[in-house]
């Protein structure tokens, strides 16, 4: 059974709510997950207008994109990550630049850098990427692996993964396979996996800055999300190999598909959450009312909102 | 020669037939004789057939996976057979141009500008060429920076390259995604 916790609003969430657009239950949802700074987060969804590169090392070098970026008039700064960069200024599009058009890196939000770090993907490894397009982390695994490890990109949408292909070919990568099909069969095959990716499907309250229809998202919404992100949970846990990795993210702030989820892995699936994992120079904030899980706010880490859990199958 | 068919989306994945193989190999030779050599070692060719015959170049490791799941695509797409020719497509060019020793012309700074705004391009645009580039003949264009801009159609008066028509450009990525939208 699952429940969605739909308060109801306050005063103040109301009149937050009517100024922004919102729909006020998730004004209300918002503060019961971080209190008076709801309105923080609410004014810093409206200002965000931040731009990374992730650089494609399969291409070029960091240092010589950096060159030539800037070489052109647009202006970098330095990230945690070596071959992350965020866009300061562009004197043009940065999709119709050259080093773009030539596959020299990928237009990414810092948060969704993230998920394949956490993977810690090998290469000569068997990885899944279960919710892929289009192909921003797929591709990323394939970087961090320099080309060799072997991934699974699976995605029902058939528009999202004629953009993955697209992309694919733009970075030059040849070690990754597309699936056009619902990831819950891909059980199917019979095949597992060393590694999966779960950057499941979500009510993208972390992308608003993105996408303003977000804003006002429906409680039905909510539950066919947490419906589906259980089913891809399952299929993730039976396609695993014992002792597999998954990383489940979220671009979502709701408690239902975040923490609620990974107790759902852990007791129902008996899945290991590795609480002590590793996270970078990122810096995001805890879980909510979970340790060992990891939240990114658009006021507090100011990038796009997301989360992310890592969990183990037992060996 | 095994088929792998997908009977509810009718693509079959398949190796290049002997011949086939052979119309790819020639077309790399074309822009070098150390091209097939060098551009796919370490990978499989595989053919997909929908309606078209489209050439995959995946890394080996995951020929398996092509047999398994008969995907919806794998590695780069790196070109099309049509008839007895093998097109390039712009990924394919794009590794191709990295080994290539002929039918090379570079391009101005100004001249890849226009180049990968879909345009042709003439006379100051143009900078260098190979020499054993013939009238008609099909090229890989390169930036002033020697790095792959499309394939062009070369015309040649007085051993001269004073014009590439454009066949595509790298402009194709940002142009197609509008496109959709």
């Amino acid at each position: 059974m699952i429940k969605i916790i739909w308060p109801n609003p306050s005063k103040e969430d109301y009149d937050l709510a009517s100024k922004y657009g919102y729909t006020p239950q998730l004004i209300a949802r918002w503060r019961m997950l971080i209190g008076d700074e709801v309105k923080d987060l609410v004014e810093a969804i409206e200002k965000y207008r931040r731009v990374f590169i992730r650089v494609n090392t399969l291409k070029i070098s960091p240092k010589k994109l950096k060159r030539r970026l800037e070489e052109e008039g647009f202006l970098l700064r330095e990230t945690f990550l070596e071959y992350a960069f965020e866009v300061l200024r562009s004197p043009y599009a940065l999709s119709s630049s050259k080093e773009h058009l030539l596959g020299y890196f990928y237009i990414q939000d810092l948060s969704s850098i993230i998920p394949p770090l956490l993977l810690d993907p090998k290469p000569h490894e068997s990885i899944l990427d279960l919710a892929a397009a289009p192909g921003g982390k797929t591709t990323h695994i394939a970087q961090i692996t320099e080309g060799k490890a072997k991934i699974v990109a699976v995605d029902i949408s058939r528009k999202r993964m004629a953009s993955m292909r697209s992309n694919v070919n733009r970075l030059g990568i040849s070690n990754i396979i597309m699936i056009r099909a619902d990831g819950r069969k891909i059980v199917s095959y019979g095949v597992k996996f060393d590694k999966v990716l779960l950057d499941a499907p979500c009510t993208g309250e972390g992308v608003i800055p993105r996408d303003h229809s977000r804003k006002t998202i429906r409680l039905k919404e909510y539950e066919s999300r947490v419906r589906l992100q259980r089913d891809l949970l399952r299929v993730a846990y039976e396609i695993l190999k014992p002792g597999g990795l998954l990383v489940y993210s979220t671009c979502t702030y709701s408690p239902e598909e975040n923490e609620e989820n990974i107790k759902f892995a852990i007791e129902e699936l008996n899945m290991e959450l590795m609480d002590d994992w590793p996270i970078y120079d990122f810096r995001p904030s805890n879980g909510y009312n979970m340790k060992g899980v990891w939240r990114a706010y658009t006021h507090r880490q100011n990038t796009l909102g997301a989360f992310y859990a890592v969990l183990r199958k037992p060996e | 020669m095994q088929s792998l068919e997908n009977q509810s989306s009718k693509r079959i994945w398949r190796r290049p037939t002997k011949r086939e193989g052979e119309i790819i190999i020639s077309k790399l030779e074309y822009f070098g004789e150390d091209v097939p050599k060098k551009v796919l070692v370490g990978h499989d060719m595989y053919v997909l057939e929908i309606f078209r015959r489209e050439v995959h170049l995946v890394k080996r490791e995951l020929s398996k996976a092509i047999e398994v799941f008969k995907p919806y695509s794998a590695g780069i797409t790196f070109g099309e057979l049509k008839g007895r020719t093998f097109m390039l497509s712009l990924a394919g060019g794009y590794l191709v141009a990295r080994y290539a020793t002929r039918k090379r012309v570079m391009l101005d700074k100004e001249g890849s500008i226009k180049f990968i705004y879909g345009k042709d391009v003439e006379g100051p645009d143009i900078d260098d060429w190979d020499e054993d580039i013939e009238d008609n003949d099909v090229v890989i264009v390169l930036s002033d920076k020697g790095e792959f801009l499309g394939f062009g159609k070369a015309i040649v008066r007085n051993l001269r390259v004073i014009k590439v028509e454009n066949i595509v450009d790298i402009g194709w990525y940002l142009r197609s995604e509008m496109n959709e939208i």
